[in-house]
């Protein structure tokens, strides 16, 4: 922590300079410059203020779609958005390909940190044709790399328990996204999905990682793998191999590097019972933090009911979260997701965004990235 | 959140249990939930708001959509003025008893508090200005603090800018991600014509506010009122000729030395004491220590003119501008501040409506979740 403070004092040196850039960007329309006398006089602080994104802080981010319009972007950019993630096209991924999503955001001012790849159940059910999509994944790890992508997030599902999902009323009539695992527990296997088991999922998880980590790693490319979320342990019929603790322990050992890491998600910590700040801390240490989903939950029994709440409820302690992941640099995405459903939202056309029920969309996003931002400069100032 | 949070503990002690059931308890390896559960989890063993009254301003009245929303972002302090239109009261004064009870009532109806008067009846100008009838403005003042009182109200937020009160050169100037945004230059009304009012000397309304407070301030305490005076907006020495004197921290120590009372007590606009020139949690701690801030404006502001006060400047959003919120929200903390406090301006984003500026809703929305990311903060600090 102290590290970091020092670090974040020597930038503010520079910050200075950057200021009109980076905090207020707004100023510079009108081509006028900040007095920055006024600004250090005010502060009186240990940081220099307005606490903007640093080198060594994480990445506050939004998630848009690829073919976001400029008033999407812009919004995004109105509540302090710098940095954005998406679902990547359909693989394999080109170098000109990516570059041309990644551009069209950084001359709205918003920088591509993330895209989840995806296209690859050949892989997950040790099918045939499944070399054909490690061919493409890897191909596209090096486009990544070519074009500056930092991280490529990824999923491992049998078959996702979407049917657990459904709305629960919450204060002021907006919505959680409550899950409960006892009357989907017993849905069948899907016929063309049919019936994975745990071994079986883990030696094609197994193989694929041998297979793209090192190409991660020469790409320069972060790998991170969101949890199994629900967390339960089977899903219509088959395994959920991303789904305790022990499992995420497990996926960072068998390629050991950095290119094969997690989404730290502080929300599905808790849904297992776990203590967010302490898994962090494991899994940060490590290195192995590629990317955090900072959301929070309250559980009434692990992995097979809960809430998603708001940030400022639940039992997710998210000061302490952010803390420890300023105190050990991390500086990697940081998604503040699932916003609640807002009757804001609910009452504009298109205004709901998630698949999920009980999620909302812009304004519930808005309170989100406000709060974390808070959270951000609290920890950077104590 | 506090059904759902009693709801938790409820539940949490059959968990003891529900654990045992199959794969799951082997992978509970700490007993982190049980322990959470019985004291409180996460963070319900803080002060909600760390024990401030989230308040929200709804100056364009009795706004649904809003009312609806802020409630959703768990916000449930109401300030506003009193319109006896609101309330089908056409033909009775604001200031009365039943106007009063009646728009206290319409605000508990739709589940709010209102706990802060800010606006209608504003108190009039020939009070500020010292002219005839100005006794009659102060009786009719002093009848409104008791209909207040009685209706459980305590805070009244004026101000002593007569003639011409808020004011701003622009009211549309693009902020971050063109977001919409006010703003203040003083250049461009330098030159402005005098009012009908001529010159209005800083004399004059010193004079005029020590009347005033002499008048009211022993029947404010009588009835457990609390007056708190925002001070001018924009802080600049004066405005087509009319002086104004709420402009520094001097004169507010002024203020509160003139009618020593705890019901003599300002309204820490941060936005405006920041643009006299001088850093909020010094202020914060000179007047909350002498428990005199009675109702906080958070709000966030960027000189542009490089003077003191600031003669050239705009409004920002709470994360940027020039003030250290995290530094801010920690001295109110300190202080023991349990009062209201709101948002104050925010910008006007995409997608919502520049008629009222500094209102936006979603802009509030972005504001709520900073202020209770620091709220929540500045309690865990020492954890």
């Amino acid at each position: 922590m102290s590290d970091n403070r020092r670090g974040f004092i020597k930038k503010g040196a520079t910050l200075a300079a950057s200021f009109s850039a980076a905090g207020v960007s707004g100023y510079a329309l009108s081509g006028e410059t900040v007095n920055k006398k006024s600004i250090k006089d005010n502060v009186g602080n240990k940081i220099e203020w307005p606490v903007a994104d640093n080198p060594d802080t994480p990445r506050i981010c939004v998630g848009l779609s690829m073919d976001a319009d400029e008033k999407t972007m812009r919004q995004a950019k109105q509540i302090g958005i710098d940095y954005v993630l998406m679902g990547g096209p359909k693989i394999p991924w080109t170098e000109e390909g990516l570059r041309t999503i990644m551009n069209r955001f950084k001359e709205n001012g918003l920088t591509v940190i993330n895209m989840m790849i995806g296209g690859h159940p050949n892989t997950i059910y040790g099918r045939e044709g499944r070399d054909a999509e490690i061919k493409n994944i890897q191909d596209s790890l090096q486009a990544a790399g070519a074009a500056g992508l930092p991280v490529v997030e990824y999923n491992f599902y049998a078959d996702r328990l979407m049917e657990g999902y459904y709305e629960k009323k919450a204060r002021g009539g907006s919505g959680y996204t409550a899950f409960d695992y006892a009357p989907v527990k017993d849905l069948s296997a899907k016929p063309e999905i049919g019936i994975h088991k745990t071994d079986e999922l883990w030696n094609n998880l197994t193989y694929f990682l041998k297979a793209v980590i090192p190409f991660a790693e020469k790409a320069g490319v972060r790998m991170a793998l969101h949890p199994n979320d629900p967390p339960i342990p089977v899903s219509h019929g088959s395994s959920q191999i991303m789904a305790t603790l022990k499992d995420w322990k497990r996926l960072i050992s068998i390629v050991d590097s950095p290119s094969n890491g997690i989404t730290f998600d502080c929300g599905v910590t808790r849904e297992m019972g776990e203590d967010p700040v302490e898994v962090c801390k494991y899994f940060g240490e490590r290195d192995r933090i590629n990317h955090v989903h900072y959301r929070n939950v309250i559980v009434e029994q692990p992995y097979v009911k809960y809430s998603e709440v708001f940030l400022d409820e639940g039992q997710v302690n998210m000061f302490d979260v952010m803390k420890q992941l300023i105190s050990m640099k991390y500086k990697h995405g940081l998604y503040p997701e699932h916003p609640r459903a807002l009757d804001y939202d609910r009452e504009h056309p298109g205004g709901i965004k998630n698949q999920y029920p009980g999620g909302g969309g812009y304004t519930g996003e808005t309170y989100n990235v406000g709060f974390a931002r808070a959270m951000m400069l609290a920890v950077l100032s104590m | 959140m506090k059904d759902n949070r009693r709801d938790f503990i409820k539940k949490s002690t059959s968990l003891a249990a529900a654990v045992s059931i199959g794969s799951i308890a082997s992978s509970i390896a700490n007993p982190l939930l049980l322990k959470e559960g019985r004291s409180g989890s996460g963070v319900s063993n803080l002060a909600k708001d760390a024990g401030m009254q989230a308040s929200e301003a709804y100056f364009s009245g009795m706004n649904e959509r809003k009312i609806a929303l802020l409630k959703q972002m768990d916000v449930f302090g109401a300030v506003g003025g009193i319109n006896t239109k609101m309330v089908a009261l056409d033909d009775a004064k604001p200031y009365e008893e039943k106007s009063v009870a009646a728009v206290k009532n319409a605000w508990s109806k739709v589940g709010l508090n209102f706990n802060v008067v800010e606006g209608p009846p504003s108190l009039g100008e020939k009070t500020k200005l010292g002219l005839e009838g100005r006794d009659e403005e102060i009786a009719n003042f002093i009848t409104f603090m008791k209909s207040l009182s009685k209706a459980g109200v305590d805070v009244i937020c004026y101000n002593w800018m007569p003639v011409i009160s808020w004011y701003r050169t622009d009211k549309a100037r693009p902020g971050r991600g063109g977001a919409l945004v006010t703003a203040f230059d003083y250049e461009v009304i330098k030159d402005a014509p005098l009012t009908p009012y001529g010159v209005v000397t800083k004399e004059t309304l010193w004079k005029n506010l020590e009347y005033f407070l002499k008048a009211v301030i022993p029947e404010a305490e009588k009835v457990g009122m609390k007056l708190a005076m925002h001070p001018d907006d924009p802080q600049v020495d004066s405005i087509k000729g009319v002086s104004r004197i709420m402009t520094s921290v001097e004169n507010f120590k002024k203020l509160v030395d003139l009618v020593p009372s705890p019901s003599n007590g300002i309204t820490m606009c941060q936005g405006n004491f920041s643009l006299m020139g001088t850093d909020i949690p010094s202020v914060v701690k000179y007047f909350g220590k002498r428990k005199l801030i009675h109702f906080v404006h958070f709000r966030n502001v960027q000189d542009l003119s490089g003077k003191k006060p600031s003669t050239k400047f705009t409004e920002t959003f709470h994360d940027e501008g020039q003030i250290d919120m995290y530094a801010a929200m920690k001295a109110y903390y300190d202080i023991g501040f349990k009062g209201p406090i709101r948002p104050d301006h925010v910008p006007t984003m995409a997608g919502d409506s520049n008629d009222f500026p500094g209102y936006s809703t979603i802009g509030s929305l972005f504001a709520w979740g900073y202020i209770k990311g620091l709220m929540e903060s500045v309690q865990k600090r020492k954890a």
